[in-house]
Parts: C-alpha cells; structure tokens; sequence
C-alpha cells in the first residue's frame, strides 16, 4: 500500500520509497540518513496531530512536521487496525497484538492468527467488521487499535 | 614546538561541546564566523609537543551545505584547512555518525574519530568491535566517554600520533553508481590537466563541483580557476540526475549511507531486542496526545517556583552586600571631601543602580542553569515535539516556545536560551518578542499599581489582563514579522529527539556559571553606562532637587509631553519610565520620589492618576524597552547593533499605541 504524506497514526510502520520535490528537505532528511528504502515507525504524533515523531531504528527518533511529512512518499508495511481503511485496502494480513496481547486470545480462539488474511468490511466510528474464513466478525475500535496488520496486495479469495 | 589547528567535527547532539571543553578547559576566545552571526569559539591546548588551537565548527550533519552552518563548515574547511579534523559521534547513533565520517574522510585531510557516549552504549547492551571498525574505517577510531574524561588521553595520544604522520589514513573507496563514479573520474582528470592545479584532491574538487550549483559557487569564490571545468561538471549534473533520478548529493548520500550500515553489521553487535526502556517509558507520559501538554506547564511552574525559591535569599545577600558597600562608600567620600554630586552619584546613581540591576543575578543564574540542564535531559527536544504546532504559526519551531516561556521569568535567560534555536531567523525572531512578556519584575510593578488603582475585585483582573495583552502582543508581532527574515532562509525543520539522559550536573553546572560570569563581563559596561545615564538624567544640574521638573529629565518629559498626553501618561510618570530602563522595579521607586509627599506613594498615586491613566501607563510599562540587561544581551548574543536598535524601537513604538488604544478607547467608552 503506496500512500503520499505520512500519516498521523500511531505505531504505523512503513519503508520510505522517495523523498518528495521539496529539494531543502529531501538533501535534509539524505543527510541524515533517512533516505529511500528506510524503515520507519511513526512511535508519536504531536498534540494536535502534527508534528510526528519517527523511530529510525536503534531507539533513535526524528521529528518531522507536518507539511514536510505530506512530502514524503511511503510503502506502509504495517498498522494498527483500527486505522485500516477499506478504500485504501481490502485484504489484510494479521501480524500481532500490539503491547499488551490481553484480548489476542479471543480473536486466536476464532482462528484469527498470526499470518490469517481476512478482508477489511467496514470500519464505523466505534467498531470494525471483518471478513474471515466466510464469518463477519467484529472488533470494538479498542481491540482493534492493538492489533497490527499488515496490508496485503492478494485479494482474500485467491488463497 | 610548532603551532596546529585542529578542527573539531560533529552532528547535533553527540557531546562535541563537552568534549571541546575537557580539552582546552578554560583557554577558549568567542567570535563570528567572517560574514555570518554564527559563534566561533576556538581554544589552545598542548598536544604532546604541539601547541595546538582547537577550532570549534558548528553542529552539521554533513559538509554539503543546507543551513547556514553547513556553509560555515564547508567554507572553513575549504580555505583553511586545518590541520587535523577531529570527528565526534555517538556509539549509539554509529549509523548516522558514520554517514559524516566517510564524508569527512574523504576530504583528504588527516582524521581521527572520536566514538563518544561509549557508557550509553554499554548500558544498552552494544558491543562495537573497534578493531574491525578501525580497520574498514581506514582511520583511528577512539572510545570515549566526554563527560568523564575516560578515554580522553588516548583520543589525545592519537591525535598526536596521527599530526605526526605515524597513523595511517585510507578511507574507503564508496562505490558509487557507474554514471557518477565517471563523471566524477572525468571532471577529475580535467582538473589535475588544469594549469598549476589547486592543492586539492581531484576528486573531491569532482564531487564538489557536481553536487549543488551552491556548493560549486562556493568553491569558485576561492579557486577561481576552476570555472571551465565548473561549467563542465554542471552539464554532467543534470545528465547523471536524470538518468539517477535523484539529486547527486542525495546520490552520495545514499552511498555513504549504504557503506555505514555494512560497517555496523560487521563490527556491532546488539544484545537481542532492547526491552522498552526508561526513556521510552518517561515519553508515552511526557509526549502523551493529552497528558503531554499539562504535565509541560506542571513541570515548567515548579521549575519557577523553584527558581524563585532559591533565589529569594541569595537576593537577599547580595543586596546586603551593596547596601554595606553604598554605607562604606558614603563614609569614604565624607572622609575624602568628595564633591557631593560626585558622592552623590558614586553612591545613589552607580552602586545602588548596579545593585539594583544586579540583584536579579541569582534569578538569571538559576534560570539559566535551569534551561542548560532540562536541555541537557533532552526535555526542550519534547517540549518543542509538543508546541512546535502553535509556534508554527509564526514561523518559529517549538523551541522557540521555551524561550518565550522563560521570559515570563526574567528576559534575560531566556535571550540566553535562544542560543539552542536552530536557525539565525528563529534566534532574533524570539529575541525580538521575549521583551514583550510579563517577566517577574513587571509583575511587581503590575501588582502594586493594580492594587493601588483599582477596587479590591478589580485589580486581579487587571494583572490578568497584562498576560492578556503580553500574549497577544507576542503572537501579532509573530505574525506581522511572518514575511520578514532574520539573515537565514527558512530551513525544513527536522530535528532529533534524543532519548532522556540524566545531565552531567558539575559539567552542565560549571558551563551555566561560565555562560553567565560572561555575560556579566560583557553586558557590564552597558549596565553602568545606562545606570550613569538615567542618574544623570533625573539628577542634573546639581541645583534642583532630584527628579524634579527641573532636572534634564523633567525637562526631557515636559518637552515630550505632547507625545506622552494622548496616552495620559504625566511628565513625573515619562520620567519614571526612564528610571524603569535601569530595572523595572526602579520605576516603583521613582514613582515614590516624583510623587512622594506626606500621603505616601499610594495616596498621592490614587489622588493623582485615574484608574485609565494608570491602566495604560500600565501597559507602556510592559510593552517599552524592558531594561538595560536584557539590552546587553541582545546586543551579546545577536552580535548585532541593528537588532538592539530595532528591539528599542519596536518596544517604543508599540508601547505608544497599544497605550494609546487603551487610553483613547478607554474615553471613548466613557472610561476616566
């Protein structure tokens, strides 16, 4: 999933695939060793949403704004569910609990495990549906914030 | 015995300060870089049979130039070469450490690199094989721990070693990609065909040229032989970023880049995942989305009230110490037979003037003491992370903030604090808008005139409002300088979030003292000048009483009257406004002796000046010009006379109409 700008979601994890046109910034971010193909983790988002902090591997973070994020053009490699889109994305893989695994065991117990693909169904202000194995299952959005996932490029049926 | 400069290298935040003082300790000169605002600070120190002076280059994160800095650094290195660079990073950001390292070594001067932070490093769990790092490196690499000392005398033996050429030095071929490796060999040879050549290494000279039209321009300036080959490299520029599709400084970087993660895999080694530790603990409570901002002013106010706190005895001392001096000095001068204006002036002008000024030492010390270790923790870095959104709307970034916020302390600190901004624009910019706030001094002045002048229920609301106004006034003069820029062009802001660190306490400590010993020095003869001046103001001629209309003050605020009656600001109060230059809680005492009579300074205030009046009276006294010391350290740390002149300007101009809007609407409402 090939997304502009970085986005203001938590935990978000992604590799950058280019710098953007801002020629200031982009010589900034290559002199710092953020260049393409890095992996980043958004670990903070500021108070009102901007600006972000990046983690850029060996517990060393970056600050970036905003507007100089949006330049950023990025491959996301994984996120929180609860901020999976179904416009963006249909199907997912699941990669894990996030923190604490309280609640893992419920959705394990479905056989919703690591690696499982399902398909995104909705996601409303207060609950996510999905689609697996043929059952519509759904997460209140505070389950769904702690589990990872990762966007999968293979429609679901095809497995 | 013979004399070398060594330059001393490093990104942001790795300890280059510190190390820079473990080695030169006291012997260090302050300067500008020619042409540009930014510090230079160099220091001598013996190196073995050297004398060596140590050149101190502004943090960089690499010698392509972006910031103003980078420039510095590149030109420096260019012109001047010194003799030996000397490379700090952190052991526990080797990555981006040794990014700025094979760009450093290829520049073809002697370099040692100094792997600093190593107790971090070991606390974490990593191991660095400096064996193999050296080896790959192709130059000495040292252990150290600056804030300790471990390691120092190695680092020094191998500088010394190295000077003497007994070290070898040879950086590692990057393998760049096939376009550019022969467009740089071309533009190369070209150069070394060129008559008499130019001292430097052909390939660097290649790289330069291709990198950036700025970076070719800078190397025209000294070498300016080259410009054939320039326009050649400039034609190999575009062809080798359309068919990269990237930039070649981007380009290179990618390559350094790339050759220091195959150096980190080789030669460290990390304990297995790091468990999540105590920085990142403290963070998700101290950067959290809503906890994060309250628990900012929490800790900022205890941080005041501990200021204050501490502060209030050692006031206390020092203005025993001045009263002492002010009772021996009157005795000496009855003794002497001084003139009596002469006494007069040595005791009531200079030393109670200077006391005066001098008595908020212990507030600036401590404040400045206060920045220089939450700084030192890396909590300014998350105070920015949390206002930098706000700040943005007039273009200054979140550090700025705590600047502005210490100003509601006391100016003076908090100017001093403006050194950690990241830009010359930012630095001025809040240089210029600190004196706008209600720092502790004004708040004396606020309150006593408010409860002077107002109704019991209505003076506490009139403090408030003075906050009101100072906020206000800080953010429309932000944003009225929006389109204005102070000597750099705006840089993207991207900045590092250290992890917490406890602060080095003797070592922060000893360079607060030594940052505020030299203000002192400096803003000295700006304090006396302007306590001489005001004494000579409201105490000359000798014949007429002090402060009196008479006096050249009083004549000063009688002839400037028409300007200070629109605001219904009187003669006696123009004048107190000229003892408020001195300190602001002068004005106070001015106030007693201009108006003083039987009914004290309360009655005869409340009898003579109306609620209005004092309101924006009130209010000039926030807005002008704060005071002498807060003069000096503009002048101190912007090195600049244009920006204490427009400072000055400012503080006067917008005083006049904020007061005249406050007093003029005020009557139209029906207010007296």
């Amino acid at each position: 999933m090939t997304i502009t700008g970085l986005p203001a979601i938590p935990n978000l994890e992604c590799r950058i695939l280019s710098l953007g046109g801002d020629r200031a910034l982009a010589h900034r971010l290559a002199q710092m060793g953020l260049l393409p193909d890095t992996a980043i983790t958004i670990t903070r988002v500021g108070p009102l949403g901007d600006p972000l902090a990046l983690g850029v591997g060996g517990g060393q973070q970056v600050i970036l704004r905003g507007s100089e994020a949006r330049q950023v053009q990025c491959h996301v490699t994984a996120l929180p569910l609860s901020a999976a889109r179904r416009d963006q994305q249909t199907t997912y893989r699941i990669r894990g609990p996030r923190g604490r695994a309280a609640g893992f065991g419920k959705l394990a117990a479905r056989g919703l495990e690591r690696g499982a693909l399902f398909e995104l169904l909705s996601e409303k202000p207060c609950t996510v549906q999905l689609l697996f194995n043929d059952v519509t299952i759904t997460l209140r959005r505070g389950e769904a914030e702690h589990l990872m996932v990762e966007p999968c490029e293979v429609p679901a049926d095809s497995v | 015995m013979s004399d070398i400069t060594i330059a001393i290298i490093a990104a942001p935040n790795v300890g280059k300060t510190t190390l820079f003082n473990r080695l030169t300790g006291a012997h260090q000169t302050v300067g500008n870089w020619g042409g540009v605002t930014i510090e230079k600070r160099s220091g001598r120190f013996r190196l073995e049979d050297f004398n060596a002076t140590l050149v101190d280059l502004p943090g960089t994160y690499s010698v392509s130039p972006t910031s103003a800095e980078e420039h510095v650094v590149q030109g420096y290195l260019q012109e001047t070469p010194p003799e030996l660079l000397l490379t700090v990073v952190d052991a526990g950001n080797l990555y981006r450490g040794l990014g700025l390292v094979l760009q450093l070594a290829h520049m073809g001067l002697p370099i040692v690199v100094a792997v600093n932070m190593m107790d971090e490093a070991r606390r974490q769990g990593m191991d660095i094989d400096f064996t193999t790092l050296q080896e790959h490196l192709g130059v000495p690499v040292v252990p150290i721990v600056a804030t300790t000392g471990e390691g120092v005398a190695q680092l020094q033996a191998t500088m010394a070693q190295t000077l003497r050429g007994e070290l070898p030095q040879h950086p590692p071929r990057l393998s760049l990609p096939a376009v550019l490796e022969e467009a740089i060999t071309d533009i190369a040879r070209q150069v070394g065909e060129l008559e008499g050549g130019c001292g430097l290494d052909g390939n660097l000279i290649a790289t330069r040229l291709l990198e950036s039209d700025q970076s070719s321009q800078n190397l025209l300036k000294s070498h300016p032989q080259l410009k054939v080959v320039a326009e050649k490299a400039a034609c190999y520029r575009q062809e080798v970023e359309e068919r990269l599709g990237t930039d070649v400084s981007t380009a290179c970087a990618q390559c350094r880049f790339n050759a220091a993660r195959g150096l980190l895999a080789e030669t460290t080694r990390q304990e297995a995942e790091l468990p999540s530790g105590l920085s990142e603990r403290l963070d998700s409570v101290l950067l959290h989305r809503w906890l994060g901002l309250p628990m900012f002013f929490l800790i900022m106010f205890l941080l005041f009230q501990a200021v204050f706190l501490l502060a209030a005895p050692l006031q206390g001392w020092l203005g025993d110490g001045f009263a002492w001096l002010q009772g021996h000095v009157e005795s000496w001068a009855v003794a002497w037979q001084f003139p009596a204006a002469l006494s007069d002036f040595l005791v009531h002008g200079l030393i109670e003037g200077v006391g005066v000024v001098m008595s908020f030492f212990p507030v600036i010390a401590l404040f400045f003491i206060f920045i220089s270790l939450i700084e030192d923790t890396g909590y300014i870095a998350r105070a920015a992370f949390l206002m930098d959104r706000v700040m943005h709307l007039v273009r200054l970034d979140g550090k700025a903030f705590v600047s502005l916020l210490f100003g509601y302390g006391c100016n003076v600190p908090a100017i001093m604090g403006t050194r950690i901004l990241s830009s010359r624009h930012n630095r001025v910019l809040t240089m210029l808008l600190v004196p706008f706030s209600v720092c502790s001094a004004r708040l004396q002045v606020f309150l006593f005139l408010a409860t002077v002048l107002f109704a019991p229920s209505v003076a506490p609301w009139v403090v408030f409002g003075m906050y009101v106004v100072s906020f206000a006034l800080i953010f429309l003069v932000g944003l009225v300088m929006r389109p204005f820029r102070f000597g750099s062009e705006p840089e993207p802001f991207v900045m590092e979030l250290p992890p917490f660190r406890p602060p080095a306490f003797g070592i922060t400590l000893h360079r607060a003292w030594r940052e505020v010993r030299d203000f002192l020095k400096q803003a000295a003869t700006l304090i006396v000048l302007g306590v001489t001046a005001v004494w000579a103001l409201t105490h000359l001629p000798t014949d007429v009483p002090p402060g009196s209309i008479e006096t050249w003050a009083g004549q000063l605020g009688s002839s400037l009257s028409p300007i200070f009656e629109p605001l219904g600001i009187h003669w006696q109060e123009t004048v107190a406004l000229m003892f408020g230059l001195v300190a602001k809680e002068v004005l106070l005492g001015a106030l007693a002796i201009l108006y003083g009579g039987e009914a004290g300074l309360e009655g005869a205030l409340a009898a003579g000046v109306t609620p209005l009046e004092g309101l924006s009276f009130m209010v000039f006294a926030l807005v002008y010009t704060p005071c002498v010391a807060t003069l000096a350290v503009i002048r101190n740390e912007s090195r600049s006379w244009r920006v204490t002149l427009l400072s000055v300007a400012l503080g006067l101009s917008l005083g006049w109409v904020a007061s005249f809007m406050v007093y003029q609407g005020g009557l139209l409402l029906g207010f007296h």
